[in-house]
């Protein structure tokens, strides 16, 4: 399954609270049950005026219909072509 | 089409709502102007950049209550749906959407379509979101049409009240111009001027003439939409008419049964531009097409069309009762009607949307002949009392009548005993105070010969009501208290609550300090009751009691708390009401610019309550009359002829003694006895006072009494006895001093008439102070302070009492909290009225706003 990056514009997202986090994570996790199709959440940063996620699912339109769904805004979307790391020079 | 300066409008204000300042878009205009054209196109823009949330009210007769809510729950998901579909409070549903509404991630755009056809429920719930959106971010868009919504229609009241708020914007929707439509009719080779003749530039119109393309134009909306369905197929058609005859939203399951219509027949009515499919419903492109299509179904298929919708949803699981009662109605289906319109009246009735409930009960009502008394009797009762809840008084008193007979039809007395004793509280509401008495009497006496029950206690608090309206003061007593062991015995505070609560408002003739305990007991029993109202009419009590015997200090606290829990709770008839007593108790206390503030504000308010109009208006008129204003008589004449109406005692006798005032310092004395002589008999017959002394005051005044009458309050009496300083004496204990200056006004010591004077002027009495100066002259006395001038002739922009004690705050330097300590009303009203006072001094901030006052003298320093 495609992974996809994320980026999320929300002014003072950096700013957020613990209950507000939890908040989030709660309207996530809910609709992600209700999409009724194959889709992992992975991570997400937050960090100043953004949120970045990670999701895996089948399409695009789905990361879409998950925003809209849950009320995340989602600026960008893009496959993530490949994943690197300090490994990877090993390889 | 031409609406870039509304799609504009809208998203500067969602701009604003993403800042954390809500707002509430009023979009109105005509059907068909293309409201809801505007408000999808401006969604569609910002899906991704906001949630978008969408409720419409519906054309049923009897519209579901919260019908939007319900819709928009099922968007919105989590806490909210679970709340809608739960049993939660009325309360708990409006606080959980005002919750949803805010969300940190993104703003939220919240539409509801056709306020116009809103249930009372809804109405409710866009006046408590509108009075807290000010801190959230969300855009609320409601859409109406302002020319449906005149006269006496309920959305008046609340755009009235929505309007004046800082959160409210207004979009008025216009026509198409000539040049616009013969634009469009060019593009589909049809004469620009002849569609623009007919249509007048109604967009839905213009559209549906030119959807026809046959070069010929149809008269009217209705001939537009037939000529486009009568080139549909036979299915197509009978797919149309299924659809048409659901109001609300036809299921395409539901289409599909009702018109035996295949796939294909739906497809071909959204081909041809009649219906659209969205979210496994469809829905006429307006409702004018859908009109159009319902009215050309022959009467006589229609009922048959409503039996198989009745059908289809009587099998789904969970179906509203309100759209089964609806249907089963249409359908001339008795037995579906009994079943579901009952239901709906219930659900009705818990959510607050009485008018519903009501027309629910009235429905069920006329299908009920010939079924079992005991249900009959339900039903009556229940419509009595929604439509008491919404003061249809002539149509409750028909039905408490109705439950009455059923109720002893199966000779149940504590029912028929309940129902007399609420049909006399409807009947003195009438002014048929015989027969109220006649029907509480009734009740009692049914009861009486049984153990004491609650239906016992619930008649002797409606006794002890009545007996307390009509100031009989020791029965009122009595009986109250019969009620409160009772209700003790039964453990059921809100009877507590409601039996102290006349007990106490008894006691304040007799007994004061008395009152202020039974009240303190009836708050605290109301408080644990949970019943947000009982609290409310407590506090009104314990305000307008103690204001009417002048205990100030009691009176000021209460009224000023009354009209923060009653904003804070919605109960806007008693905030009103405490509003206006709270001007009444300044203008008494010689706080005349607040009493000035107060008074225009709560004569103004959007209720139009009644017993709140009178005291305004007398507060205002009498303020006017001391100030030698202009424009006095108006207020009074307009609170006199309420009174009058009323019959009370508490209503005339103010707006009398503002009368003989009024005449007295116009040098028309000789006027006064025919202005208070009938009202001061009242009063001397119900032993009451205050008004037998103020209208005793002003008889003597004219000659007509020497003595004082028996039962005058004491400044009254005093001053009638000639003991002037006596009686200013007691007025200055009692706080009152222009009564007192008045007082001193009588003797014939120059220092005691300069200290009138000092204080007159210092009210700016001119008229007073005219009469008081021109016997110190007479008395040789003449260095005299110049004549008083109005105290704050400069409020050019119109601040409310309230907001000009904010604005004293504001130039004190103080915080929201601080004053918010001071005012006694929370930092977010303290808010709401500071951002009230920068949009009307035309400032940025709190400082220009503190120097502006000082510069103009606003506020005294």
């Amino acid at each position: 399954m495609p992974t996809y990056l994320i980026e999320r514009n929300i002014p003072g997202a950096g700013d957020l609270g613990q209950d507000q986090l939890r908040d989030v994570a709660m309207a996530s996790n809910k609709v992600v049950a209700d999409l009724d199709v194959p889709y992992t959440w992975i991570r997400s940063y937050v960090a100043g005026d953004k949120i970045y996620c990670v999701h895996e699912t089948e399409d695009v339109e789905t990361i879409r219909e998950h925003a809209r769904c849950g009320g995340f805004p989602a600026d960008l979307v893009v496959e993530v072509a490949a994943e690197i790391g300090p490994q990877t020079a090993d390889g | 089409m031409e609406r870039q300066g509304e799609l504009a409008a809208l998203e500067s204000w969602l701009g604003e709502a993403r800042a954390g300042v809500g707002r509430l878009a009023l979009v109105a205009g005509e059907a068909g102007i293309g409201k809801t054209s505007l408000v999808r196109a401006f969604c569609d823009q910002h899906a991704d950049a906001a949630r978008v949330w969408w409720g419409s009210c519906d054309a049923l007769s009897t519209p579901r209550p919260l019908g939007p809510l319900y819709d928009i729950a099922r968007m919105a998901r989590g806490v909210l749906s679970s709340l809608m579909a739960g049993d939660a409070s009325r309360h708990d549903r409006f606080s959980g959407f005002l919750e949803a509404l805010s969300w940190p991630l993104q703003p939220t755009i919240a539409v509801i379509e056709d306020i116009h056809w809103a249930d009372e429920a809804t109405r409710d719930l866009l006046v408590f979101v509108a009075r807290r959106l000010a801190d959230v971010n969300a855009l609320m868009v409601v859409t109406y049409r302002d020319d449906e919504v005149s006269g006496d229609h309920p959305l008046r009241q609340v755009l009235g009240s929505v309007a004046t708020l800082t959160v409210a914007r207004r979009l008025l929707l216009p026509r198409l111009s000539p040049s616009a439509v013969s634009a469009l009719a060019a593009a589909r080779d049809a004469d620009g001027q002849q569609v623009y003749r007919v249509t007048g530039g109604n967009p839905f119109f213009v559209t549906e003439v030119l959807a026809g393309g046959t070069g010929q134009v149809p008269g009217t909306v209705t001939d537009a939409v037939l000529a486009r369905a009568g080139r549909l197929s036979r299915s197509a058609r009978s797919v149309l008419e299924a659809a048409a005859v659901v109001p609300d939203r036809a299921e395409i399951e539901l289409v599909r049964t009702v018109a035996a219509g295949d796939t294909d027949a739906i497809e071909e009515c959204v081909q041809a531009g009649l219906l659209l499919a969205t979210d496994r419903s469809l829905r006429f492109r307006h409702e004018l097409a859908r009109l159009a299509v319902e009215d050309s179904i022959p009467g006589t298929r229609r009922p048959g069309l409503h039996a198989a919708v009745l059908a289809h949803l009587a099998d789904q699981p969970a179906g509203d009762p309100a759209r089964l009662a609806y249907h089963a109605e249409q359908a001339g289906d008795r037995e579906a009607v009994l079943a579901h319109a009952p239901t709906a009246g219930e659900l009705a009735s818990r959510l607050g949307a009485h008018r519903e409930a009501a027309a629910h009960y009235e429905r069920a009502l006329a299908h009920s002949e010939g079924i079992e008394a005991r249900v009959r009797a339900e039903l009556f009762e229940q419509h009595a009392d929604q439509c008491t809840a919404i003061d249809e008084e002539a149509a409750a008193l028909r039905s408490y009548d109705g439950a009455v007979a059923a109720w002893r039809e199966v000779d149940d007395p504590e029912r028929t005993a309940t129902v007399l004793a609420r049909r006399a509280y409807a009947l003195w509401g009438v002014g048929r105070n015989d027969e109220a008495r006649a029907s509480v009497e009734d009740a009692i006496a049914l009861l009486e010969s049984r153990p004491p029950g609650l239906a016992l206690a619930t008649a002797y608090t409606y006794s002890a009501h009545l007996h307390m309206l009509a100031r009989q003061i020791p029965q009122a007593i009595e009986l109250g208290q019969q009620a409160i062991a009772i209700a003790e015995d039964h453990h059921d505070v809100a009877l507590l609550g409601r039996a102290l609560n006349i007990v106490g408002a008894a006691q304040w003739f007799v007994d004061p300090d008395q009152a202020e305990v039974t009240l303190a007991r009836a708050l605290e029993a109301a408080h644990r009751s949970g019943d947000d109202t009982i609290v409310g009419v407590v506090m009104r009590m314990l305000g307008s009691g103690s204001g009417e015997v002048r205990r100030y200090d009691v009176a000021d606290h209460w009224l000023r708390e009354g009209v923060r829990w009653c904003a804070e709770h919605d109960l806007d008839i008693h905030g009103d009401y405490c509003l206006a007593w709270l001007a009444r108790s300044c203008f008494e206390l010689g706080r005349w610019p607040e009493a000035d503030q107060v008074a225009t504000d709560a004569a103004a308010r959007p209720s139009q309550h009644t017993p709140t109009r009178i005291v305004a208006l007398t507060a205002l008129g009498r303020l006017r009359v001391r100030r030698g204003d202009t424009g006095a008589d108006e207020p009074l004449t307009e609170a006199w002829d309420l009174a009058h109406a009323t019959g009370d005692l508490q209503r005339l006798w103010p707006a009398a003694a503002g009368r003989a005032e009024a005449a007295w310092l116009a040098g028309r004395a000789g006027d006064i006895p025919g202005l208070v002589s009938d009202t001061f008999e009242l009063a001397v017959r119900l032993g009451q006072a205050w008004p037998i002394g103020e209208l005793g005051f002003w008889l003597w005044r004219a000659g007509e009494l020497r003595t004082p009458p028996e039962g005058a309050a004491e400044p009254f009496a005093r001053q009638i006895a000639g003991d002037w300083r006596a009686a200013a004496e007691a007025w200055e204990r009692v706080g009152c001093p222009y009564e007192t200056a008045v007082a001193l006004a009588d003797g014939d010591d120059p220092d005691e008439l300069r200290r009138a004077l000092t204080i007159l002027g210092g009210l700016g009495a001119a008229p007073m102070a005219d009469r008081v100066a021109a016997r110190l002259r007479g008395l040789g006395v003449h260095d005299l302070p110049r004549r008083p001038s109005r105290a704050t002739a400069s409020n050019p922009e119109g601040l409310t009492g309230r907001q000009l004690e904010v604005l004293g705050q504001l130039v004190e330097g103080r915080t929201n909290t601080q004053i918010a300590a001071v005012l006694h009303i929370s930092p977010k009203t303290v808010g709401h009225h500071v951002s009230a006072i920068l949009d009307k001094l035309g400032v940025a901030d709190r400082r220009e706003a503190a120097r502006l006052a000082r510069d103009h003298g606003l506020i005294e320093t």
